[in-house]
């Protein structure tokens, strides 16, 4: 599979100016909900699903309701609650039953951006059960200038804070026995609180975290703080490895996650994407490929949902090659 | 150089290191080693699963140079993580009529597995080969087949207990990989027929894990099954293990269960409650070491020492955290100049109360106050450290690798001695900053009113924000009672109040005491902050039990308005608080 192409916005319309069966988003309290939206010209979209967190409505409900205006009679809503996975998976699956056309070849233009980590999981799984059916699938991630707008001392920069539950994300338990030691595998991003919640919560044997290499790293400042990050690991924790990945790649973050498994080989494995929604794309597909992965998500407890991010200047397509959502037999 | 402080999980710790690291307080909580059901209560860090890994079988043997047979027990390790049965799936059985059956035979299937487990990897001296097998197809074997297994036990060919237990390992986890296989099909929310066996407590773990202690190179006593973090058990799970609890066959099967304050209920399957007197015991660890700071202290230098003397480094706990010598000798002379003045405008009984209760709150508030210019009051040294962890060890342990792994930094090829003042202070001070909401503040209060749990931890912040603020005044004060560390509840606190201070306990801001009310008709509830927050508000962390009794109006304006301690600062502690002097507890003055 071909990286996913940067698209500067400018030229994001006559990119994505082609016939789409089903049109997929995340309304949010980011303006970068609205971008892929923006350039996609309406006539040409047969069904949205526009999926949106029904507690906070108060903070996504303008974004929402453009989404609403811009797609009128074919947008259809599915609420994802944040701290109830099951109503989740069946609001998605509802969402996206009433959508998806009964052809026997479809395009569906997923737009990644501003989706919990989780209900993306999700959705890719209810994708993957529905991978015979013959969906081109197209993921859009539109960049961000900056996070955490309100600091400009990067140390302070936040963007949640607290975690309210570690849990295990709905469709994706692994294979996990009890007499093997844990490996978490961890893609570290700016959430560092999140990362010391998931090692107190699954207190593993071995430790792995995934590093952006620096040249793909947001700022230097944050490529600094990255370092610092897994400098504390290594003094608080035995057993900590670091590897790296591409954060804008789901191809190669999925190969990375899979050879770092494979350097410990009968244990449990827990993967943790806490970076970007691309590389959270990976690894589902790396859990797709191999389905002893476990994987889990940390519920955020605080959003900086203010001075969340700004918008970058480019946005990431990728056309996804229909063996990445099958599951390889083991 | 190693790092001595680092954290390592205490399963992943072999028995040698266990016994060389690890300071025995299983006599602080007597109960624990005997047969019965126990619930163990603490924070995480508290240093309960380090308990349970000694209480092993390996352990156990070097402890008490004793053979294993010999034991009062056999301790199986049973810990609860989100990689065993916790899984997001389980959730889809909520509504499920077999909700209950399921989850026990999960349960189950887990805990055989760990009983297996630790049967296999433990080496039995004068093992009977032929009572081993006669066990394993009479009972195990016998017994699983009645739950609806339909698999083979091939011992036959075995010429040894480990052997045997290995097979009998397999089948247990083969019968665990079942039930996953099953859970993982859940997703969707279509249950399929479950066709597999349903094992129970009564019909299968219990009878089988009692005819297996009878075997004669096993303990006597009963199987402790040592449940660690049983707050992860779900709302079912949890119900189930009550259940169990509460057919009181410990003579046989004993729980160890360790929580971490987050236990969901203690209701069995039939809505009944576990009763504490003759179902269970408790022990709340925090509270233990929180009354009686001597003993907490004593564990942690031996902790301490222990690790230092692993990786080779002779120095006691005291030389290798330094104080400040400045900052304790400006101490030492106004604990002086106080017992000089002591028969003049001595307000305690003794010279050296005035000494003990003064000297350190008059040198902080020479300071320049809490901002960040001007000389700035250090939080180096042993004993100061072991306050600020709050009868937690993990709070020493942790901020301690990051100062060994700085000082190791900053002294290069040099070995590490000790631990520079400075490096301490500012671990110390970044760690008090990380807990503490600083951001909170930025937060608009229009924003998000939806989200309880968001209006909680909002309300919670307020409160320590104005609690760890009250306290500084109170301690550059002219008060008689000036190092307060606790609030007292004068009246039951209402069900938002509640809400609130039970957040700050589950999340390590608040720790829970009891104490006589203002009244004398009762008792009332004592809430500590932690000491960790004494950097961030400018407070000495060293012991006494000092509180302010405070009532549910001022709880309320905590909470809900910042401006708060902004008032109390311009009508000046003095007059928004009594000076209370309650009885010192010189026990927890350390």
């Amino acid at each position: 599979m071909s990286g996913a192409h940067k698209v500067p916005l400018a030229d994001l319309a006559s990119r994505l100016a082609t016939p789409w069966n089903v049109f997929v988003c995340c309304a949010s309290f980011e303006g970068r909900c609205l971008t892929v939206a923006q350039n996609l010209n309406p006539s040409q979209v047969a069904a949205v699903l526009v999926v949106q967190n029904g507690s906070i409505s108060s903070l996504i409900g303008t974004n929402a309701a453009h989404l609403q205006k811009m797609f009128g009679d074919r947008c259809v809503q599915a609420d994802a609650h944040p701290s109830n996975p099951v109503a989740t998976e069946d609001n998605l699956a509802q969402g996206l039953k009433s959508v998806i056309p009964e052809d026997a070849e479809w395009s569906l233009l997923l737009d990644i951006t501003t989706f919990t980590r989780e209900a993306l999981l999700v959705l890719l799984n209810q994708l993957r059960r529905l991978g015979s059916r013959g969906c081109r699938l197209t993921l859009a991630y539109t960049g961000a200038s900056r996070y955490g707008t309100d600091e400009s001392d990067s140390e302070k920069v936040w963007l949640t804070r607290g975690v309210k539950e570690v849990r295990s994300v709905l469709g994706y338990p692994g294979g996990l026995l009890p007499s093997r030691k844990t490996h978490l595998i961890v893609l570290v991003g700016f959430e560092t609180e999140r990362v010391s919640s998931l090692i107190s919560s699954y207190e593993p044997a071995i430790i792995s975290l995934g590093y952006g290499p620096k040249e793909s790293s947001i700022t230097d400042e944050h490529h600094k703080l990255n370092l610092m990050f897994h400098q504390q690991a290594v003094s608080l924790y035995d057993g900590v490895n670091r590897f790296e990945f591409a954060p804008n790649s789901p191809a190669e973050t999925k190969n990375s996650i899979i050879a770092q498994a494979a350097k410990f080989p009968n244990t449990n494995v827990v993967v943790a994407p806490l970076n970007t929604k691309l590389s959270t794309v990976g690894a589902a597909f790396a859990a797709f490929a191999d389905q002893r992965l476990h994987l889990c998500y940390a519920e955020a407890a605080i959003y900086n949902f203010s001075h969340y991010s700004s918008i970058g200047d480019s946005c990431y397509l990728l056309q996804v090659d229909r063996h990445l959502m099958m599951s390889e037999p083991k | 150089m190693n790092n001595p402080f680092s954290v390592r999980t205490p399963e992943e710790i072999t028995a040698t290191d266990a016994h060389t690291l690890f300071v025995d307080n299983l006599s602080d909580f007597p109960k624990l080693l005997d047969p019965g059901h126990m619930f163990i209560h603490g924070p995480r860090g508290s240093g309960k699963s380090m308990m349970f890994r000694y209480m092993k079988p390996d352990c156990q043997v070097l402890y008490r140079a004793s053979a294993l047979k010999e034991l009062a027990f056999f301790g199986v390790y049973c810990p609860i993580r989100n990689t065993n049965l916790s899984l997001t799936e389980l959730l889809r059985l909520k509504t499920h009529y077999a909700d209950v059956v399921l989850n026990e035979h999960f349960m189950v299937a887990y805990f055989m597995e760990r009983v297996s487990d630790a049967l296999r990897g433990t080496d039995f001296a004068e093992a009977d080969l032929s009572a081993t097998k006669l066990f394993l197809e009479n009972c195990f074997a016998k017994r699983l087949r009645r739950c609806g297994w339909r698999g083979e036990l091939p011992i036959a060919d075995c010429g040894t207990v480990q052997q045997c237990f290995s097979r009998m390992f397999e089948v247990c986890e083969d019968l665990y990989a079942e039930v996953m296989g099953f859970i993982r099909h859940l997703s969707t929310g279509h249950i399929p027929d479950y066709k597999g066996p349903l094992c129970g407590y009564l019909d299968f773990l219990h009878p089988v894990i009692k005819e297996l202690k009878s075997l004669p190179f096993l303990p006597a006593g009963p199987v402790f099954l040592m449940i660690d973090d049983a707050d992860n058990l779900n709302l079912s799970q949890t119900l189930v293990l009550n259940s169990w609890v509460a057919t009181r066959t410990s003579s046989d099967v004993s729980l160890k269960i360790s929580t971490q304050l987050g236990y969901k209920t203690y209701r069995t399957i039939s809505g009944q409650y576990i009763d504490r007197t003759h179902d269970y015991t408790e022990v709340y660890i925090d509270a233990l070491y929180t009354t009686n700071k001597s003993k907490y202290r004593d564990r942690v230098r031996e902790v301490i020492q222990k690790r230092l003397a692993l990786v080779g480094i002779s120095a006691t706990p005291e030389e290798f955290f330094p104080e400040d010598e400045a900052q304790e000798a400006a101490i030492k002379k106004r604990e002086e100049d106080l017992i000089a003045r002591h028969a003049a405008e001595g307000r305690g009984n003794r010279p050296g109360d005035d000494a003990l209760r003064y000297a350190r709150p008059e040198y902080i508030a020479s300071l320049k106050g809490p901002s960040k210019s001007g000389a700035s009051y250090s939080y180096a040294g042993f004993s100061q450290l072991v306050h600020l962890s709050s009868a937690l060890i993990r709070y020493f342990l942790e901020p301690a690798a990051l100062m060994f792994s700085r000082q190791k930094g900053d002294s290069g090829a040099v070995p590490v001695q000790f631990i520079k003042p400075h490096i301490q202070d500012e671990v110390v001070r970044k760690e008090s900053d990380n807990l503490l909401f600083e951001e909170m503040d930025k937060l608009a209060s229009e924003k998000d009113q939806e989200n309880e749990y968001y209006i909680k931890v909002r309300k919670l912040s307020n409160l320590i924000h104005n609690l760890g603020g009250v306290f500084h005044l109170k301690l550059i004060s002219s008060q008689s009672e000036r190092r307060v560390f606790s609030i007292a509840l004068s009246d039951p606190p209402d069900t938002e109040i509640g809400a609130v201070l039970a957040l700050g306990v589950q999340q390590g801001y608040l720790q829970k005491a009891s104490l006589g009310n203002k009244d004398g008709t009762g008792r009332t509830h004592r809430y500590i902050l932690t000491r960790r927050l004494a950097p961030s508000f400018l407070l000495d962390p060293s012991g006494f039990s000092g509180y302010m009794f405070v009532t549910n109006k001022y709880l309320h304006d905590a909470m809900d308005d910042p401006k708060t301690l902004r008032r109390i600062k311009g009508k000046g502690v003095d007059l928004s608080f009594a000076d209370e002097q309650p009885e010192l507890d010189l026990d927890s003055a350390l």
